[in-house]
């Protein structure tokens, strides 16, 4: 299980998270709505440590980290069991698919090399990339970048994968193709936490839907109840502009 | 008036050609050393190492902002001075001595801006995403960052040493008998100069175009994977 409790987070005079709580189950889909700055992406964000949250707790599993106190080797730990889906795929762009997928699992996880390989060769697979493997990023289009991208965060098989509007920088033809490796994802039990704006796929996907708001969770609840009988004032705003755009 | 001469200039060619090394060896010296100080620097001007990282500024901009043949000359005269406390043997030193130690200081200072754009030329995001896979901070800087970086900075990298190269041209001021020493020496032994200067025009040429030749390669070479 996955938690996240009482996380603040300011960028200078900004105040980014007021205070967030949530909570994951195992094998569990949660959605991140909201609108941008509604503070999303620092979320998730916080959650792998690459921001540094000012104040909370964090759980995964049987590790508790207060962010405040949170030592090297806990970050590391932590980074270690997550792992992030970017929204500009941020593959490394001096390797090859395959050694981007096996990079973690080499260096992170000492795996032996073979070994490595074999694994990522399957997940390239997996995400419909087994004839690109050995190419670099600058040779994929978008939608192959990003499902490389997922590849290299499944690698790692980690507690939770964190994907941070991962279609959002995609043109509209390669979103489909993206998507459908997410929902592979899910249906094979991955916890996942996405931010996005595909409202399809989130009600097709989500066991839970969190709407966010202002740095606070607004509202939350299944898909179900957050897109259709949630009266709450500002979510039913954004679920309209979204609508008619 | 007999100002030129091709007899001359071949009868010339062979003395200057010996002299070859003499320029090859200062080259190679001041890019060794100039590397690894140069990257000494780059690093104190990245991580802003307090105090060393505005010295670092300072020095820079006094190499960037000096002819070098004044350097070779602050160099030459001041060192003696400021370590014969320590050791006065270092005023038997060759002027080779000090010909290596200002182009190598020289070609820390352009070495250390170069490395430095490169490294902060490498999108962040790449740095994110091996945090992101747990890689540590020293992993992610060997592993991501300098191969990228290192990319970025081929072209300036050739670009300095076709500089130091022609640069060193200006050694023969304290007496160093490199390729243009030694036009130096023959013009003023048979007065007839003009011949030499074609000469080590010519070899000055093919060396510069030789290391540019070598530095596309690279370049191309990283470029299939990139």
């Amino acid at each position: 299980m996955i938690e996240m409790i009482n996380i603040h987070k300011r960028f200078g005079k900004n105040e980014i998270l007021k205070g967030v709580n949530i909570e994951v189950k195992d094998g569990e889909v949660v959605v991140l709505l909201g609108p941008s700055g509604s503070g999303k992406t620092t979320l998730l964000r916080c959650l792998n440590f690459l921001e540094k949250a000012d104040q909370g707790e964090i759980v995964i599993g049987d590790r508790r980290v207060d962010v405040k106190k949170a030592s090297k080797k806990e970050i590391l730990e932590i980074r270690r069991c997550t792992s992030m889906v970017f929204q500009q795929y941020n593959l490394f762009r001096h390797k090859t698919a395959l050694e981007n997928v096996m990079e973690g699992m080499v260096q992170v996880q000492k795996k032996d090399k073979q070994e490595a390989r074999e694994q990522a060769e399957n997940l390239l697979i997996q995400v419909g990339l087994g004839d690109k493997i050995n190419f670099y990023p600058s040779q994929l289009s978008g939608g192959q970048q990003q499902r490389v991208g997922i590849a290299r965060a499944l690698a790692l098989n980690p507690e939770v994968i964190l994907f941070d509007e991962p279609t959002s920088a995609l043109d509209p033809e390669l979103i489909g193709e993206v998507l459908n490796v997410m929902r592979d994802v899910a249906k094979a039990g991955k916890t996942m936490i996405v931010a996005t704006h595909e409202m399809t796929f989130a009600s097709e996907i989500a066991d839970k839907v969190v709407f966010m708001y202002d740095g606070v969770i607004a509202e939350e609840g299944t898909p179900e109840y957050i897109f259709h009988q949630s009266e709450n004032e500002q979510l039913t705003k954004f679920l309209k502009r979204l609508r008619e755009h | 008036m007999d100002i030129f001469s091709f007899s001359r200039m071949i009868e010339y060619f062979p003395k200057l050609i010996k002299c070859l090394p003499v320029t090859l060896y200062i080259v190679i010296m001041a890019m060794v050393f100039g590397t690894i100080l140069g990257v000494i620097i780059a690093l104190l001007r990245i991580y802003k190492i307090p105090v060393l990282n505005q010295l670092s500024a300072f020095y820079i901009s006094f190499i960037r902002g000096t002819p070098i043949n004044i350097q070779l000359f602050i160099v030459y005269f001041g060192v003696p001075m400021l370590l014969s406390g320590i050791y006065p043997q270092i005023n038997r030193a060759e002027p080779m001595l000090f010909v290596i130690i200002t182009y190598a200081l020289n070609n820390a200072a352009f070495f250390a801006e170069l490395i430095r754009a490169a490294v902060t030329g490498v999108d962040f995001g790449q740095n994110e995403a091996g945090y992101s896979i747990g890689m540590t901070k020293l992993q992610t800087f060997f592993r991501i960052t300098v191969p990228q970086a290192f990319r970025i900075a081929i072209p300036d990298i050739g670009n300095t040493m076709i500089n130091l190269l022609k640069n060193t041209a200006l050694a023969y001021t304290l007496g160093i008998i490199d390729l243009m020493g030694e036009v130096v020496v023959i013009g003023s032994t048979t007065r007839h100069t003009l011949e030499g200067y074609i000469n080590v025009a010519i070899i000055y040429i093919i060396l510069s175009v030789l290391l540019e030749r070598c530095f596309l390669m690279i370049e191309r070479k990283l470029n299939v994977r990139a």
